[in-house]
């Protein structure tokens, strides 16, 4: 076990490095710069001092090898646009924000989700398995800016049930988790119908029932265990897509969270903020995927994580 | 004494192409203490007769019968969750495939206490020793660690063991093994029948032994019934079955047992294939791949004719006017 995490974590590292060097020469073929001449018309020769004062004059290759030492030093730098702001900052003021919302939001997707997918197997035909299945459908198909405008404009808008933006009480995160919870559900229903629909045919299924174990436990504790392993594998991608914060969730609902920086930087060539962020959210996705694999060893016997 | 009676037991699917007859009307005793086999090739309504009786099919199966009592209790009109309080505590199932029957996710221990805890309600300590105990009756080397282990890590044999153990967890009255050696390799097969037959004079359960291999009734059942497209078309003790056959279908099936002495012999399987159940047809099941077929086989479903206080068979050859036919078999 801690000879397979090891080996994880060393290739996690590789996936990093490889990650940061395409990002860095990525972002650097984009035309512009962080003080490009925009609509401003900064003169030419104050362009040239900021360019020199930021090492942004120097070979690429030279920038590239500083930028990676900073960072071994666990400095992302500053922002171009606004230099009293360290990037280390802006994640770890950010971040918390992004991640409450979106552990809530996996909370709920789980719950809900598989709920659903169990009740809809075991009414396998019925109207409440038409229903949930026609949800799960749109949940899937709709994007998640129409979903939220939609909720927006009907809870806060048109009901004034729910604040419009902001995070200032319990009420104010409802409308954002819920956004960010519905395509997750619509997923986890549908895997976990179709992969509890599977289980329950079964032979170890009918021993269960043979042996007189009551149909409640047959489904939650010989079926669902076994059904939920798609679920798990699933969950990794979930949970650092959402609490890495959503672009557009935060942008409408106005929360200050980590998402809304990432588009943000891009647009306004923000080197290190758009690094900075990269790196932190592939560091994220890397340590997901490796607590999801090894829960998974934990869950089915079968998978072996020794080396 | 009577430990199971069932009378004119039907039952059918609905699938989207019409409905399967699977069994079409099984009567079928067992005393207590008794071995019975049931036999018949694949398809020919066995297994699903007695999973009827389980409560096991799936809810798209349609299950009647004039009377199904096991032990003074009427099963018909029991409720799921009064069966559940006899199913796996009175009466023990052993599947085929040992190898999908278990929960790979859970040990061997943590399986094989469930029926313990849910119709003994035992602790987890009290059911542990009582699991022991009988892995050590299925002759488990070693229980305490494979207690521990996963079903993946078990071989088909020991696998099967372990669904013996499940099944006598409880000390039932009744045992029903579908099939059990099917699934395992030849000497294995042996293993297991062995341990099955051991267990049955050891504990004194009636066993209900569902196979296709009639070397496996030979050596464990004191009575047989032979099933074909649904319906029991003979009926015997083992003696009668094998010495006496008066069906021709159990002739056949008689005919394609290999013989290990004597003069060599080509192996005679039965040409065709089983009735279409979804539309059987209206006479005797076996007239499309009977040699002795005569247009009246066509007709009817033929009546069970006794032919002893045992032994009965379900063919117009048995009528007093049908041609004089009778089985040259090799057994004897």
């Amino acid at each position: 076990m801690g000879k397979y995490i090891a080996k994880r974590v060393l290739s996690g590292v590789v996936t990093i490095v490889i990650l940061i060097t395409c990002c860095f020469f990525l972002m650097h073929s984009i035309p512009g710069s962080p003080f490009s001449k925009g609509e401003q018309g900064v003169p030419e020769a104050v362009m040239q001092r900021l360019n020199e004062k930021y090492g942004l004059d120097q070979p690429l290759y030279k920038q590239y090898l500083r930028y990676m030492e900073n960072i071994l030093h666990g400095d992302f730098g500053i922002s171009y646009k606004n230099s009293s702001v360290q990037v280390n900052d802006l994640i770890s003021r950010g971040f918390p924000i992004s991640a409450r919302i979106g552990l809530l939001a996996v909370l709920l997707s789980v719950i809900v989700g598989i709920a659903l997918g169990i009740v809809s197997a075991v009414k396998r035909g019925s109207l409440f398995d038409g229903a949930s299945m026609v949800i799960a459908t749109i949940g899937v198909c709709v994007p998640l800016f129409v979903i939220s405008v939609l909720l927006l404009y009907l809870f806060a808008g048109v009901l004034k049930w729910l604040p419009t933006y902001g995070l200032s009480s319990w009420k104010h995160y409802i409308l954002p988790v819920v956004c960010l919870s519905f395509s997750p559900i619509a997923y986890i229903t549908r895997m976990t119908r179709s992969s509890m629909l599977e289980v329950m045919q079964q032979d170890y299924i009918r021993t269960a029932r043979a042996k007189g174990v009551t149909e409640f436990m047959v489904i939650c504790k010989h079926g669902l265990r076994n059904a939920i392993l798609p679920v798990v594998t699933y969950l990794g991608t979930l949970i650092a897509n959402l609490l890495t914060g959503s672009f557009i969730v935060e942008r409408l609902f106005a929360i200050p969270g980590l998402g809304k920086y990432f588009v943000d930087s891009i647009t306004s060539r923000d080197y290190n903020i758009i690094m900075g962020v990269t790196i932190f959210l592939g560091i994220f996705v890397v340590t997901c995927n490796l607590i999801v694999d090894v829960a998974y060893g934990i869950i089915d016997p079968r998978v072996k994580i020794d080396d | 004494m009577r430990l199971l009676d069932i009378e004119n037991l039907k039952t059918t699917f609905d699938i989207h192409v019409g409905q399967v007859q699977a069994v079409r009307g099984v009567n079928l005793h067992v005393d207590e203490g008794e071995t019975v086999g049931i036999v018949g090739e694949s398809g020919c309504g066995k297994s699903v007769s007695m999973l009827s009786v389980l409560h096991l099919l799936p809810d798209y199966a349609r299950i009647s019968a004039d009377k199904m009592v096991f032990d003074g209790t009427d099963l018909t009109h029991l409720t799921p969750k009064m069966f559940r309080k006899i199913s796996g505590d009175q009466i023990g199932m052993i599947f085929q495939d040992p190898m999908t029957s278990l929960n790979p996710l859970f040990t061997v221990g943590q399986q094989l206490t469930e029926p313990l805890r849910i119709h003994k309600g035992m602790s987890k300590e009290q059911a542990r020793s009582v699991v022991l105990e009988k892995l050590k009756m299925v002759e488990i080397p070693d229980p305490e660690s494979r207690m521990k282990q996963y079903p993946h890590e078990l071989s088909g044999g020991m696998r099967q063991r372990i669904m013996i153990a499940m099944a006598i967890m409880c000390n039932p009255r009744l045992i029903i093994a579908d099939e059990p050696t099917t699934a395992l390799d030849v000497t294995i097969q042996a293993q297991i029948l062995d341990l099955l037959v051991h267990l049955q004079k050891q504990l004194g359960t009636a066993v209900i032994m569902i196979t296709h291999d009639l070397g496996v009734i030979a050596g464990m059942c004191s009575r047989v019934l032979v099933m074909y497209g649904g319906v029991v078309v003979e009926e015997g003790s083992v003696r009668e079955i094998f010495y006496e056959p008066k069906h021709p279908y159990t002739w056949g099936l008689l005919r394609s047992i290999p013989q290990k002495s004597g003069e060599k012999k080509k192996l005679v399987p039965i040409p065709g294939s089983p009735p279409d159940l979804i539309a059987p047809p209206p006479g005797c099941p076996f007239v499309a791949r009977c040699p002795y077929a005569m247009n009246i086989c066509n007709s009817a479903l033929p009546a069970l004719t006794p032919l002893s206080e045992t032994h009965c068979a379900r063919c117009y050859l048995l009528d007093e006017g049908a041609p004089n036919v009778t089985w040259e078999g090799s057994r004897a």
